[in-house]
């Protein structure tokens, strides 16, 4: 259950289960201040979100965030600092599932309330064709400029929040997902194909975890694709994998922070798919020998960016907010914060070794093209392809095989 | 008595009455709004929703369909997860009372000093929380658990045993090891309320102890019976959090976590929502059939 390698939905909701122990949907009501008119009323993707206040102005206000919890940066240190400096309130209505956004922003009770959000780079072509982000201006975010220029151009923004060129949302964060494994109990595994060997009998883990474990499979497979479309035997193909890997399965595990148990209480050796932060967390409980690899097929990966909804008010503060996440000691704190990736170089210097060490910074470029290319949610894919709900399907009946 | 002063009474009684039923409604106002408001809206918001149109992830159409309740019931996936799932409540039902009985008559009937000490000790058992009871299965049932530890160290076996965790029979445990204090506390009170001159008299008019038994106290604690089954049933087939983390690879998954499934992970309410309408009406029909029992004159 939970988010997914990217992040599937219920992974996201795992993953800030684990981090904050325990996901509880928080009822902090979001009520943005009246209908201070003209500042962002359009709703269409070529309208832009900009306010009438010049930059360098009062930014003082109130950010009404609606996302995961901890994607707020409430408690990042710096950003706690800043707000109270420049008097920014922050009213965060906490997600269990990244399908809250597309209801909040489709059916109404967003529009208006919220103006700030975050969505997963898989969701950003399905989002753009709903018309929930409204494109940044990205002058009143200066600090993006600072970040590794793979968030910036080139084909992997404009597949996921360049979109025609508006841009969608300003990542904040990233994150990688691979194999964990004990290295005191079994050497990294070169493939994944190496958990069907018979010394991983009754010693691998497998999470919950949709979206994961179909990239994961069609790596396996070779059969990767971006836009997350498979034919029903391709879907075969990609569950072959799974259905071989469960003949050793010590267990499904329902989240990453369970994972982290699992390695700790000595039930599993191997955890796929695995999650970099997994590390940290068996560390948190003693446990120094959980690590984290990229096998040779690949891995998945996921991006989260910042969007302003549509009719968003506060516009002045939401950009101070979004730019202020982005300096390099806010991006540093919350990479150690979230336990994900930053997407400012300068934050790396900035971080303990052990945050520094959980991603590979220097090859970010090459790992998320080549080794761990981004994905789509397969929330509405052609005919002859299988559908998400198809895919939730084949899921449930592998679990209750 | 005088007109006017019955007129007076009959309005004093009425003003009496009137303000009875003011108290009655403020009294009850807060549990109404809270019910209300946390219970029944909330479900008749899932009912409308179970017979809405998922329009892809997360998006919902009002256009009333019938579909959802359709796809569920004649799905072979969700019937085999529904056998799992209300075959292991019914066996944790059954097994509870098996267990539960003759502690709450040995409490109840043969117990004389430590009574209560005995039901505190039943009760002490509930002060963990329900998560952290789940998670110290792993260190007893685990690898590196209790159990394993005591068999090694008596060098019964050379290496941990893996077959008491993570499937069928350590749900089946964890499952038990929840319910049956419930179990005992509910059959305990229903013994309680039995008055001894009955059993008394059952044995003044030649019953046996057997006969006293299955003749009287049996019949007489049905209701106990039936609460306790019923309460255990319909908490093991509803849960999803037991099995996700005890039931290892090939029992992780009951009909309940298919609704987290669709409701988290899909973005599928209206077929999350359906599941939990056809799960709510079982548990009306097995309550109405197991109710039946208390017409239950004895063996």
């Amino acid at each position: 259950m939970i988010p997914n390698e990217p992040e599937s939905p219920s992974q996201r909701f795992t993953r800030r289960q684990l981090i904050y122990q325990g996901a509880v949907l928080a009822a902090a009501l979001g009520v943005a201040p009246g209908i201070l008119a003209a500042c962002g009323g359009e709703t269409g993707t070529t309208a832009v979100a900009s306010g009438s206040a010049a930059p360098g102005g009062d930014i003082s206000g109130t950010v009404s965030f609606l996302s995961w919890q901890g994607y707020d940066l409430v408690g990042v240190a710096a950003m706690d600092t800043w707000c109270k400096e420049n008097d920014v309130v922050v009213k965060s209505t906490y997600i269990s599932t990244h399908a809250d956004i597309t209801s909040k922003f489709t059916t109404g009770g967003g529009k208006g309330i919220y103006n700030l959000s975050t969505y997963f780079q898989g969701y950003g072509p399905f989002y753009e064709s709903l018309g929930i982000p409204v494109p940044l201006d990205m002058s009143r975010i200066p600090m993006f400029k600072d970040t590794y220029p793979i968030f910036q151009t080139g084909p992997v923004a404009e597949q996921w929040w360049l979109i025609n060129g508006n841009q969608l949302c300003a990542p904040f964060t990233w994150g990688l997902m691979g194999c964990n494994y004990d290295s005191e109990k079994t050497k990294a595994p070169a493939s994944y194909l190496d958990l069907l060997k018979p010394e991983f009998k009754g010693k691998v883990g497998i999470v919950d975890d949709v979206i994961g474990s179909i990239v994961i499979g069609a790596h396996v497979h070779g059969i990767f694709r971006e836009n997350s479309q498979y034919t029903p035997d391709e879907a075969k193909q990609i569950m072959s994998y799974w259905t071989e890997l469960k003949k050793n399965a010590r267990t499904i595990i329902p989240s990453y922070g369970n994972m982290a148990d699992q390695f700790v209480a000595g039930e599993i050796i191997a955890g796929v798919p695995g999650w970099a932060a997994v590390n940290s967390f068996a560390a948190g409980k003693g446990d120094m020998t959980v690590a984290h690899t990229v096998p040779q097929e690949g891995a998945a990966a996921f991006v989260d960016g910042y969007m302003i909804p549509p009719e968003a008010t506060d516009l002045d503060t939401v950009y101070a907010f979004i730019n202020e996440a982005l300096t390099p000691e806010v991006q540093a704190q919350t990479a150690e914060f979230l336990v994900q990736g930053a997407v400012s170089p300068a934050a790396v210097p900035l971080m303990s070794a052990e945050t520094a060490a959980l991603y590979p910074y220097d090859q970010i470029d090459e790992i998320l093209t080549t080794s761990a290319p981004l994905e789509a949610i397969p929330v509405s894919v052609p005919s002859g392809y299988v559908s998400w709900d198809e895919w939730n399907k084949i899921w449930t009946a592998f679990k209750a095989s | 008595m005088p007109a006017a002063s019955t007129a007076a009474a009959l309005g004093g009684n009425r003003s009496a009455r009137r303000r009875r039923r003011l108290t009655i409604v403020v009294l009850l106002a807060p549990a109404l709004v809270i019910v209300g408001g946390a219970l029944l809206i909330p479900t008749l918001n899932l009912l409308v929703q179970s017979f809405a149109q998922s329009l892809g992830y997360g998006q919902i159409g009002y256009d009333f369909t019938l579909s959802n309740y359709t796809s569920v019931l004649t799905d072979p996936l969700y019937r085999s997860l529904a056998m799992r799932s209300f075959g292991l409540g019914a066996v944790t039902g059954v097994a509870c009372l098996v267990l539960a009985y003759p502690v709450a008559f040995y409490v109840s009937f043969r117990l004389r000093r430590g009574r209560n000490l005995a039901l505190y000790l039943v009760v002490l058992s509930l002060f963990a929380s329900y998560l952290v009871r789940l998670y110290a299965w792993y260190t007893v049932l685990g690898t590196r658990g209790m159990i394993n530890g005591a068999l090694m160290s008596l060098g019964i076996v050379d290496q941990p045993i893996s077959i008491i965790l993570f499937n069928r029979f350590s749900l089946f445990i964890a499952f038990v090891n929840i319910f049956l204090p419930f179990s005992i506390l509910m059959l305990t009170s229903t013994m309680q309320n039995i008055p001894r001159e009955i059993i008394d008299s059952a044995h003044d008019l030649g019953a046996g102890p057997v006969k006293t038994f299955t003749r009287v106290v049996l019949p007489l604690t049905m209701t106990g019976l039936i609460g306790a089954f019923a309460y255990t049933f319909i908490l093991t087939s509803g849960d999803y959090i037991t099995p996700a983390l005890l039931g290892g690879a090939s029992a992780n998954t009951a009909l309940a976590n298919t609704i987290t499934d669709q409701l988290l992970t899909q973005g599928n309410p209206p077929t999350g929502a359906a599941i939990s309408f056809v799960m709510l009406v079982v548990f009306f029909v097995v309550y109405y059939l197991v109710g039946q029992l208390e017409r239950f004159k004895g063996i």
